[in-house]
């Protein structure tokens, strides 16, 4: 974890209200698949919380490491960052957060695949997760729903992977029509053999929906979820989600026990 | 004669005593937004700090309340946490071994839903190594007397207060709620009770309502509003109870850099807490130590506690 100041290296507006972010952080970070960071435009007073946002693509250069970021525009949080402009200076807090682990998959006696399920901004939390277990031979499927083709996000970078991927849209302007549990569901009733490690992030009903779906075909799901923070590092406890234990529950802090939580361990 | 301030030190013009408990600097960090101060000893050098109060304890860990939370609002912030927090045992046996590597002053916060349970949770600090002071919330309703707010009543703060004083090792600091009409009378009752010294102020209640789904954006509904958005409040109110009380005061609300903490020593507080600025900004108090030391170099303030409540009237 490093306070420090980034400089924005490249900004895009895309799609319905979406702004992708480059910025560069002078000094080599260790951000794992799932991490994510505190943003805020530097010296700005208003709005006075950073914004957590997960790390789409990292690539370290000599001494400095480039991160991107890609998230909708809803807010003033999100408004001020999309006002930014190259060469701004932006406050930033990371590496945050545990990261998805790929030991599920690794440590089985038998192989297993990999079943990656986001939505809409959900989706770049993923990205290099994906590529991780690309990169380790993991044969993956990576299911990407959003509302309508001007809401996918990161489709040129996840085709360049390689895994299958299945893209769907609600109103069906790509892709399968429907939405990406739909799909999720028939894939698995497809499946001879149901030996998959589920990662999802989207929005709370999809990664439901995926959690339970799973369930019932006996696996495991690692969902990446998303609170409003005021810290990130763990001293607001404002960010909490209710997870079962046993027979009772208790509040676990999104940006410190997670973000990624099992599935079936979170009452939804 | 002027003191030659470039040979001073920083901590012969930064140092001030409260209630016999002497602070390197007057800056601390506020209950809630410093966890357990071991959070932030990856940001910031915790030796540097005045000292830090401890999230609130409880005699029995807490789950607290259900998300959502906090929201922010305009220049601040709205919190309904609902007291989660480890215990104060935990405390002791988990956290204590290790703050105690540093070397700044530890006060734990302390609040309870009764007299007895205030009363729980000081024997069981008294029982930790490494505790300069305790700090009391009074802002919890009390479920043994149908709820009211202790700190809304000048007598059940008074009763908790020289209850609590009769077990207490170590000096007790009370912090006072806003939410009440008359301060004065709070911090003259507790004062009378035997508090060593006040902490002013908590965060004022609020609400804020989603427009589309017409819900509260706090499961809570209602929350604790802090952020540079109170800061005029606490200053007035540290004012107003520097006029009237003897013992020395905190002052907390909004602060969140130097010049904000030059306002309330002038307003009459001996030293100052910063809350929800470490959320958005985690080095604010190791930045507000250094502007401190510079505005008293620069002003010729051979030291801090010059400053406080040196408040210059308009004459009439």
């Amino acid at each position: 974890m490093k306070e420090i100041i980034a400089i924005v290296q490249e900004i895009n507006l895309f799609g319905n209200g979406y702004c992708r972010l480059k910025l560069s952080v002078p000094t080599i970070l260790d951000i794992n698949a799932g991490q994510f960071a505190m943003l805020k435009p530097a010296r700005l007073f208003e709005p006075l919380l950073r914004r957590a946002m997960a790390f789409y693509q990292v690539k370290v250069i000599n001494n400095t490491t480039f991160v991107d970021f890609i998230f909708h525009i809803l807010g003033r949080g999100t408004q001020a960052l999309a006002e930014l402009r190259p060469g701004d200076q932006v406050e930033f807090l990371g590496p945050l957060g545990k990261s998805f682990s790929i030991a599920p998959i690794q440590k089985q006696d038998q192989v297993l695949r990999a079943l990656i399920v986001a939505g809409g901004v959900g989706t770049p939390a993923v990205l290099i997760l994906a590529q991780e277990l690309c990169l380790k031979r993991v044969e993956t499927y990576i299911f990407l729903g959003a509302r309508s083709k001007d809401d996918l996000i990161g489709i040129d970078d996840f085709s360049l992977l390689p895994a299958k991927l299945t893209i769907t849209t609600d109103d069906g302007s790509v892709g399968e029509k429907g939405f990406v549990t739909e799909s999720l569901e028939k894939f698995l009733e497809m499946q001879e053999q149901n030996n998959f490690v589920v990662y999802t992030c989207g929005p709370e009903i999809m990664m439901k929906r995926t959690s339970e779906i799973a369930t019932s075909f006996g696996l495991k799901t690692y969902a990446s979820l998303e609170a409003r923070m005021a810290c990130g590092f763990g001293v607001c406890v404002g960010c909490v989600v209710e997870i079962q234990q046993s027979n009772d529950f208790s509040y676990q802090r999104v940006c410190v026990e997670g973000p990624i939580f099992e599935g079936s361990e979170v009452v939804w | 004669m002027v003191d030659n301030l470039s040979t001073k030190s920083e901590s012969e013009i930064l140092a001030i005593e409260i209630a016999g408990i002497k602070f390197k600097n007057p800056v601390l960090t506020a209950s809630g937004t410093f966890g357990y101060g071991l959070d932030f000893a990856e940001l910031i050098d915790l030796n540097r700090l005045g000292g830090f109060c401890s999230k609130g304890l409880s005699p029995k860990p807490m789950k607290g309340n259900p998300p959502p939370r906090i929201v922010e609002t305009h220049g601040g912030m709205l919190n309904a946490i609902g007291l989660q927090n480890i215990g104060a045992k935990a405390f002791v046996t988990d956290k204590l071994p290790l703050l105690r590597n540093y070397n700044t002053q530890i006060i734990a916060n302390v609040f309870g839903y009764s007299l007895d349970e205030y009363i729980e949770a000081i024997e069981i600090l008294n029982q930790g190594e490494g505790i300069a002071a305790y700090e009391l919330n009074i802002s919890c309703p009390n479920v043994k007397e149908g709820g009211i707010v202790i700190g809304n009543s000048p007598s059940a703060a008074a009763s908790v207060t020289s209850a609590v004083k009769r077990v207490a090792k170590r000096p007790v600091i009370v912090k006072l709620s806003p939410n009440v009409t008359d301060i004065k009378q709070l911090a003259l009752a507790v004062e009378s009770a035997g508090a060593d010294a006040l902490s002013l102020i908590n965060t004022l209640v609020g609400t804020s309502i989603d427009i589309y789904s017409r819900r509260p954006r706090l499961a809570n509904i209602t929350g604790g509003l802090s952020g540079p958005a109170v800061k005029p409040i606490a200053v007035r109110m540290v004012y107003e109870v520097a006029q009237v009380v003897k013992i020395p005061i905190i002052g907390i609300g909004g602060i969140a850099n130097w010049m904000d903490a030059v306002e309330f020593l002038i307003a009459g507080a001996c030293a100052i807490q910063i809350g929800t600025a470490n959320y958005y900004d985690p080095t604010c108090s190791i930045k507000t130590i250094d502007g401190l030391l510079e505005y008293c170099k620069k002003q010729n303030i051979s030291q801090i506690s010059e400053l406080v409540k040196s408040i210059k009237l308009i004459a009439k």
